[in-house]
């Protein structure tokens, strides 16, 4: 029982963290045009500890080695939406594994 | 807690909605390309609007207190008006026949007409993708994926 509970655990901290990445490039593609803007992405050791955080106490952290454009942003389009049609295959794949746990304890319940 | 599980969509409406109001400036400056007189005397002047980075009150600077961007103001553009010589025109000048025209320079209007048009496009996607993965989530509740 403890491992099952520790998969969800696990899978759950996963999900969190997936839709706060997808709020992070959502902020990023609203400041495309934005000057000064700098991308942000999030700390990927968050992914591990993630168990205790409050939904909004995810920290970011500045993307670095891109190429800045001349009113200071830099946003890149093509990357944020490759990040972003990553972040949704993973985000599915999450959701189905959980939706799979269910299944188990349904068919462990009904017998 | 609601407005906290569906911020991402607001973070993208916002995105939309600067967008759409970059795209009613330009509309206008191409509007008013040809007009020699404003309601500040003198030609229409070219208007741009300022975006800003927007962040919750309360979020720290390094955190995900997004609440994505904001139009903070709209300036005119100061650059030299361009004159032509049109004698006769209602406001040439009696004696060198010149007229003082809008510093709007359409093919530049164009150019971030297709920026914003774009960038409307990706936060648009940005919104479907979000769309879709609270479906796949909430098919979860009706026992299946």
């Amino acid at each position: 029982m403890s491992i099952q509970i520790s998969q969800s655990q696990v899978l759950r901290n996963a999900l969190e963290f997936a839709s706060q990445n997808h709020r992070v490039i959502s902020q990023n593609m609203a400041n495309l045009n934005t000057p000064g803007y700098q991308s942000l992405e999030l700390l990927a050791e968050q992914l591990a500890t993630g168990a205790s955080q409050h939904l909004a106490e995810f920290q970011t952290k500045p993307v670095e080695g891109l190429q800045e454009r001349p009113n200071g942003n830099n946003v890149d389009l093509d990357t944020e939406m490759s990040n972003m049609r990553r972040n949704d295959l993973v985000y599915q794949t999450l959701t189905q594994l959980l939706g799979a746990k269910v299944d188990m304890l349904k068919t462990a319940i009904k017998g | 807690m609601l407005s906290n599980i569906f911020s991402s969509a607001n973070i993208s409406a916002s995105g939309m909605s600067a967008e759409r109001q970059r795209m009613e400036v330009i509309a206008n400056n191409i509007a008013n390309a040809n007009s020699t007189q404003s309601s500040e005397g003198g030609p229409y002047r070219r208007q741009q609007l300022i975006f800003a980075a927007a962040l919750d009150n309360s979020a720290a600077s390094n955190s995900t207190g997004f609440r994505g961007v904001e139009v903070v103001g709209q300036v005119a553009d100061d650059s030299e008006l361009p004159e032509v010589y049109i004698p006769g025109h209602e406001h040439a000048d009696p004696v060198t026949g010149m007229v003082t025209m809008p510093n709007v320079q359409i093919p530049n209007e164009m150019v971030d007409l297709i920026t914003a048009s774009r960038s409307y496009e990706a936060n648009l996607k940005a919104m479907t993708t979000f769309k879709e993965m609270v479906e796949q989530t909430l098919r979860l509740l009706r026992g299946g994926v």
